[in-house]
């Protein structure tokens, strides 16, 4: 066993700790008066809370709600909000130093203990007192709530431990939910009165010699444990009707101060002021470890709730540790995981077939009892695992062939080593610590082989045949055991653990908060550093390395690129990485498979290695989405990809521009409509030479000089002319006179001149030019002579404009390519042979990877039998291409500002056609269930979108209530933690199978019709499903087929009842294809013994006597069996056919469920594309018969129901 | 004056007990008190046409009452002049544009009212702003609202006050689902149990609704309807019957009854204004346009 301390504080003296029951939280409670509140993950104090006047000596979290308890020597007890940081209440009441407070586990009470000799329990919520334990005839310095029972245990000075009953209390103050209305109303009346003395004293336990410092109840068994000032731990038990001192732990030397069980193992651990933390053998009730401070009295050792996680006040802060590694260790053979699990037995898991071994061997009695070990090694030659025991020592455990339970193993080898590891098929090597080197190692444990080395070696790993990894503190050193020397070496401080890819062509060598990645040559490819602590690493099928950290899953590419995968709520640790699933270990040794997706990963490979196909291919069908994926495709350089995922016209805009696309600009300037964005738009429209949306755009923004320049440039004088004629009717004297001249036209300049009283200007002009009438008509008006007037002699006439070169004016002049992109030919379909077909995952060969490489050196001489061709399921995993069903222009509710509703939660979570319904998405609905199922007749299912919307919501009154009702939304799980999580609450696959009971029931009821409508009900409501697991998906699935063939059955036995009594032949058939229904065998008994009545009757005893047999194989024994058997018997001596029926019962045919006749192996036929019903050629186009609402062979995608 | 018992009984339904409480202050003319008194009053079909005309706040609410009954606000909308109305006035004429569906209007006569108010009546107006923008589905601004008034205000909410202000709190995360299954139910389960009113016990039966409760819900629906609910309590019982019966569809749906249409038929028979029926019309048109487009 082994201390592992996660964190250390450093304070005054902390008399109390709590763990919060989910987050990374801890409070202390200081002998200063001042209560912590710490993360204990990342170190961080979060929060110091103040308003004790005094020491604080107890704190304990709610168990559910935001808020804690605490108290002290102020006598008095504050519940204070988490989300506020405030003291929420004061309870006063209590006359002395208050020592502990608790929380009880489901009742708003707590309970608190104090110097004033009394216990009391308090309602948190009420505020009220509602008991005053009074008996003990000292202080009272613990009590504590039982976890599941109605009982109170507490520990005074007066060297007493109480088991008190307060079921009273609970009869009195139980929650009103489930008790009627009178109950309820007695209850809030007992509220008032306050009810003392509900409580009394079961037990007295006496035994210890001096005052009881602690006593607490054992989680599950009736024990209570107990600490004192005489330096003893007792153990106690107690039954029904007394309760006993069962043992006394001695070791302490000093008081005892806190003392509580572990809360999953057998071990009572305790903390005393001779400054040591104890833990005790439960059933042995023996020393198993000790904890030293140098200068530290400890005064409270806590558990957490849920983690296996301890805390420890002393004199100086608090501690939080855990005893030993709780990773289980494993190792991979070819497709097998060998692992050890909770319990210490070895077990292997298929990763194929996915299934779970029984154990091998247990490996109990080897190392100590209460230490994990810390690693294995697997020799498949010879069946046997390295077991690296953590204490210096290995075995060598020898596994029996087949696993049969935890049996003993037939053999161990037990020896001193470190890090035991196989390096061949009958080599292995272990670390000698002392001599500092290693040793390689015969099967016998034979020493072959010395090599000395030169640093500290914290582990070795595996590195392929012949190779090991050498951890050192500071690097990584690849070396060959063979060859007694080093290959390569990397820097990397403290790995701690190591992972090769499938290829072996890379490795990732993890830290606590580090991963390096470097090739098999121990090349650093790149290095990563995380802030919470890496747990695991594997790599999947195209070198992308899938890691873990404390709570989450995280994949890195080989660039470094990295991202998150998944939130974990517990710590899982990766073994493999195939497709879309992450095989894990849990931290109880078991198997944990999650399904991840793998999409934005793969997608961001795709991009890197420029495999733009296979990133057309993820775009078009998965649902990647998001903020990030939009960052990055733009910080990667490809906001033309980048363009697809968005929808606001802000960031559309941007990114067209970005990459020139001003089709896609203009589309989203338009809707934006503003100047910036315009003159953007503008700008880039005349870099790219886009004469005529430049003058567009000038046009909106009413620019006329800018307008009238453009003009100018591209030559297109007859716009000119009309600009001048614009600004003329503006009055605008300076557009006009720019006109004027950008048109060469001096008259019309002159004019412009002298109207706006500028003659001399005028009169220049005219001169300059020789037009000397209007020159002369300037003077005139002027009342000059031309003698008065002196020219300037560089007056010249106009020559700045010239004649445009070009005969057409120009209206685009391309100065820029821009060349659509690959995406943009892709999305306009212009490659018409690209494949957006999902690929079979994993189909690479995972097989001959680097493991079995390993394997073929071993087992070179024992070739398995490979057995038949394996063809499971497993392997043909091929997904349904994600279907994007909001086309342009639909209603989906996407928000269009920042507001992210709920309904657009639901769809951007799923596309489900029962979401979308859910959402009100109903045309986005509809058309999926179109597009997937091929249905047409929606009347029908009006009922279940309807449904489906309104089961989604529910409505509050407003206040005052005349206002319209507030709507409210009905999640499927209403404690969804993360966004992607947060669905509507649909019908679910329960509903299904009542109906299915009922139309079963009607079917027995011989009530045909009504059960036809329950049956087909069924296959409705399985539309509108979102399954969350495989094996209800499935389920659904065959109810739907089963659902199928009731309808089909039951419609041929209803058409049969309704013929004419003369059509004897027909009714026969009709008989006999409705004992082709796959019908549950009891009901297929029914249309049996139908066929075999008529056709006896009518004397077709070939068939009748075919129909009995059936009949009597599905039942043998009661009357109707023996009426069959006599069937039988007669119609076998008879033995001929009276009417030749179009029905062979031996050859493989199905009924056409609109025509009711047989489809043949080879009859040419289509099928439904949601019931799957068979149908002759000649009804393809129709409805289908059996749920009424698809188009018999309209192409069709398949129906998801699958989250 | 301290009116904590008179709105906590106004705010937790129990309008019998507020107008006893009111009853108490017979001289006094504050506005609370009037405000209160007509709310309780038109809650109890007590409230008669004119009898309080000789304050601006009843000259407006007697407005208010015939837009009730005729659902034409335009007497209200020449009555009320927003610059100079008092907060409780502009809480009465906000509330009639809400119920018009005028969205924005109500919610920007709400908010001018806060932000020029320093008196009594702001927190009213916030409850009711904070429902205006999360009927008209602005859950973000209802909750910006929210923060920024506390933020202000915080040290001045009096416990009176904070009844408001925390029903204000329970409609945002009713509407946005927060805490559904830990703070809001808790806050509504202890509601119910302290002031058990039809109005507690139907926010405590929309909260076991949203967490899909369905023996829980039933439960609550059984004990409103007994006598001590139905019938002692018969003008609550009148005064909700639409919300209980929108409550009871939705149960219905749940549960997989088939009563639902049954339901249905008779909460539009009583408000056919209903935002359930409202809905339910809406989307069945927007479904018969599907129907349409795919008849075959």
């Amino acid at each position: 066993m082994k201390m592992l301390t996660k964190f250390e504080s450093k304070s005054t003296r902390a008399k109390g700790i709590a763990f919060h029951p989910s987050r990374p939280w801890v409070l202390v409670a200081l002998f200063s008066s001042t209560i912590q509140l710490w993360d204990y993950r990342m170190g961080t104090l979060l929060h110091r809370f103040e308003g004790h006047e005094g020491p604080v000596r107890s704190v304990d979290f709610h168990p559910t709600q935001p808020i804690f308890a605490s108290t002290g020597d102020d006598s008095t007890i504050k519940i204070w909000s988490l989300d506020t940081n405030k003291c929420l209440h004061t309870f006063t009441g209590h006359l002395d130093y208050v020592r502990t407070i608790f929380f009880h586990h489901e009742l708003p009470w707590i309970i608190s203990a104090s110097d004033d000799q009394t216990i009391r329990i308090w309602n948190w919520q009420n505020r009220k007192e509602l008991a005053c334990l009074t008996g003990h005839n000292h202080f009272v310095m613990c009590a504590q709530f039982h976890p599941t029972e109605d009982l109170v245990v507490s520990a005074s000075l007066d060297e007493t431990v109480r088991i008190w009953d307060i079921s009273g209390l609970r009869k009195k103050h139980s929650a009103p939910n489930t008790m009627s209305m009178e109950d309820a109303m007695s209850s809030q009346q007992n509220l008032l009165d306050g009810g003392f003395g509900d409580c009394v004293v079961k037990f007295i336990l006496e035994g210890h010699t001096r005052g009881v410092n602690w006593a607490s109840f054992h989680p599950t068994l009736p024990l209570i444990v107990s600490g004192s000032d005489d330096r003893q731990v007792k153990l106690w038990r107690m039954s029904a009707t007394k309760a006993w001192e069962v043992d006394t732990c001695r070791g302490h030397t000093n008081n005892v101060v806190s003392v509580t069980f572990h809360p999953h193992q057998n071990l009572i651990l305790s903390a005393g002021e001779d400054k040591t933390l104890r833990v005790w053998d439960l059933d042995k009730r023996v020393p198993v470890k000790q904890f030293k401070r140098e200068n530290d009295r400890f005064w409270l050792i806590a558990a957490h709730p849920n983690i296996n996680l301890f805390g420890a006040a002393h004199d100086s802060g608090i501690m939080i540790f855990k005893l030993d590694r709780e990773r289980p260790c494993s190792t991979i053979h070819q497709n097998q995981l060998l692992y050890v699990n909770k319990s210490k037995q070895v077990q292997s898991f298929d990763y194929h077939k996915k299934v779970t071994s029984l154990p091998y061997v247990s490996l109990k009695g080897i190392g100590q009892t209460w230490s994990a070990f810390r690693n294995i090694s697997y020799n498949p030659s010879q069946h046997s695992l390295l077991v690296d025991q953590a204490d210096g020592k290995f075995a060598l455990v020898l596994l029996p062939k087949q696993p049969s339970g935890a049996v003993e193993p037939t053999s161990v080898t037990e020896d001193n080593g470190s890090f035991a590891h196989f390096v061949a098929r009958n080599r292995f090597v272990v670390y000698n610590k002392s001599a500092g080197g290693i040793e390689v190692r015969t099967l016998d444990n034979k020493i072959t082989k010395t090599i000395k080395l030169e640093d500290t070696v914290r582990d070795i790993a595996h590195a392929g045949p012949g190779t090991v990894l050498l951890l050192h503190p500071k690097s990584v050193v690849l070396f060959d055991v063979q060859q007694g020397k080093k290959l390569a070496e990397v820097a990397a401080k403290n790995v701690k653990y190591v992972s090769w890819s499938n290829d072996g062509q890379y490795v990732a060598l993890m830290s606590k908060h580090t991963i390096t990645i470097a090739t098999k040559r121990l090349e650093s490819v790149n290095s990563m550093h995380e802030t919470i602590r890496i747990k695991s690493a594997a790599w999947d099928e195209s070198n992308v390395l899938i890691y873990s950290t404390l709570n989450h899953i995280r994949y890195s590419l080989l660039n470094g690129d990295r991202g998150i995968i998944k939130t974990l709520e517990n710590t899982l640790y990766i073994t493999k990485v195939q497709d879309k699933f992450v095989y894990t270990l849990n931290r109880e040794g078991e198997i944990e498979i999650l399904t991840i997706d793998p999409t934005e990963y793969r997608f961001k490979k795709a991009l890197i290695n420029k495999n733009f196909p296979e990133v057309l291919r993820l775009i078009k069908t998965s649902n990647l989405v998001g903020q990030n994926i939009i960052m990055y495709l733009q910080k990667s350089g490809y906001p033309e990809i980048a363009l697809q995922f968005v929808q606001d016209p802000q960031v559309r805009f941007e990114l067209a521009i970005e990459y020139g696309n001003l089709e896609v600009a203009l589309a989203e300037a338009k809707k934006i409509d503003n100047n910036a964005t315009w003159d953007k738009l503008n700008i880039e429209a005349l870099s790219q030479g886009n004469i005529e949306l430049s003058e567009m755009i000038y046009q909106n923004q009413q620019a006329f000089d800018k307008l009238s320049f453009l003009y100018l440039q591209s030559g297109q004088t007859a716009k000119l002319s009309k600009m001048a004629n614009i600004a003329a009717s503006r009055e605008d004297v300076p557009s006009m006179l720019l006109n004027s001249i950008y048109n060469n036209d001096v008259a019309s300049r002159a004019n412009i001149f002298a109207e706006s009283g500028s003659l001399p200007l005028a009169y220049a002009i005219a001169k300059a030019n020789n037009d000397e009438q209007a020159a002369a008509s300037f003077l005139e008006q002027a009342g000059l002579d031309e003698q008065d007037v002196v020219l300037p002699t560089t007056v010249k006439a106009s020559s700045s404009v010239r004649n445009p070169s070009i005969s057409e004016p120009l209206s685009k002049w391309p100065l820029r390519d821009a060349e659509p992109s690959y995406f943009e030919k892709a999305l306009a379909g212009d490659f018409e042979d690209l494949s957006v077909e999902e690929e079979a995952p994993g189909s690479a060969a995972v097989e001959g990877n680097f493991d079995d490489e390993e394997g073929v050196v071993f087992d070179d001489e024992a070739i398995e039998d490979d057995g038949a061709w394996d063809m499971g399921d497993e392997d043909l995993d091929i997904d349904e291409p994600v279907e994007e069903t909001g086309e342009e222009g639909e209603a989906v509710p996407v928000s269009t500002d920042d507001e992210v509703s709920e309904t657009a939660t639901w769809v951007k979570n799923s596309k489900l056609p029962a979401v979308l319904a859910a959402s009100g998405a109903f045309s986005a609905a509809a058309q999926a269930l179109n597009k997937q199922a091929g249905i047409v007749n929606f009347e029908i299912l009006r009922k279940y979108f309807i449904e489906t919307y309104e089961g989604a919501r529910t409505y509050t009154a407003a206040t005052p209530c005349e206002l319209p009702a507030i709507e409210g939304y009905i999640r499927s799980d209403a404690d969804a933690e993360v966004d992607t999580d947060i669905l509507p609450r649909l019908c679910t696959i329960n509903v299904v199978a009542e109906k299915m009971n009922e139309g079963y029931k009607l079917f027995k009821a011989n009530k045909l019709e009504e059960a036809i409508e329950i049956f087909r009900e069924v296959i409705h409501r399985i539309i509108f499903l979102a399954i969350n697991n495989d094996e209800d998906a499935e389920i659904a699935q065959k109810t739907l087929e089963k659902a199928r063939e009731y309808i089909l059955g039951l419609s041929i036995e209803l058409k049969r009842r309704s013929l004419v009594n003369d059509d004897v032949k027909r009714s026969l058939e009709l008989a006999a294809y409705f004992t082709r229904a796959k019908l549950a065998p009891s009901h297929r008994s029914n249309a049996l013994q139908v066929a075999m009545s008529q056709n006896f009757k009518h004397k077709n005893f070939v068939q009748a006597s075919y129909f009995a047999g059936e009949f009597l194989k599905i039942i043998s024994t009661g009357p109707r069996a023996d009426q069959a058997r006599k069937i039988k018997q007669r119609a076998d001596s008879a033995a001929h056919d009276a009417i030749a029926l179009d029905f062979d019962p031996y050859a493989d045919f199905d009924i056409c469920a609109s025509t009711y006749t047989p489809i043949y192996k080879d009859t040419p036929s289509v099928t439904d594309p949601l019931t799957h019903a068979r149908y002759l050629t000649s009804e393809k186009g129709n409805v289908d018969k059996i749920a009424q609402v698809s188009i018999i062979g309209a192409p069709a995608s398949g129906l998801r129901i699958r989250l | 004056m301290d009116f904590f018992s008179i709105k906590q009984n106004y705010y937790t339904g129990n309008f019998a007990h507020a107008l006893q409480d009111i009853r108490k202050h017979t001289e006094s003319e504050d506005d609370t008190l009037l405000f209160y008194k007509l709310k309780t009053l038109l809650a109890l079909k007590k409230y008669e046409a004119g009898s309080f005309k000789a304050n601006p706040i009843g000259v407006t609410f007697d407005i208010y009452v015939q837009f009730l009954k005729s659902r034409n606000i335009s007497a209200l909308e020449s009555h009320v002049n927003t610059e100079t109305a008092s907060p409780y006035e502009l809480n009465i004429f906000a509330s009639a544009l809400a119920i018009e569906g005028r969205y924005d209007e109500s919610l920007e006569v709400c908010v001018y009212g806060i932000d020029n108010s320093e008196s009594a009546g702001t927190t009213e107006l916030l409850l009711l702003a904070i429902q205006v923008t999360l009927l008209d589905g602005q859950f973000s601004v209802a909750q910006t609202l929210f923060d920024n008034f506390i933020g202000a205000q915080e040290d001045n909410i009096t416990s009176e006050d904070e009844l408001i202000v925390n029903l204000a709190e329970s409609y945002i995360k009713f509407a946005t689902n927060q805490d559904t299954t830990s703070s809001n139910f808790y806050y509504f389960e202890e509601l119910a149990q302290t002031f058990p009113t039809w109005k507690t016990q139907l926010g405590l039966l929309n909260l076991h609704l949203q967490q899909s409760n369905i023996e829980e819900a039933q439960g609550i629906i059984n004990f409103l309807e007994s006598d001590y609910y139905s019938v002692e309590q018969k003008e609550a019982a009148e005064l909700y019957k639409p919300d209980f019966l929108a409550n009871k569809i939705t149960l219905a749906i749940l549960s997989g009854s088939n009563n639902v249409d049954e339901l249905k038929k008779e909460l539009e028979q009583l408000d056919p204004n209903h935002a359930l029926i409202q809905n339910n019309k809406k989307i069945n048109s927007d479904f018969d346009e599907i129907v349409a487009k795919y008849n075959i």
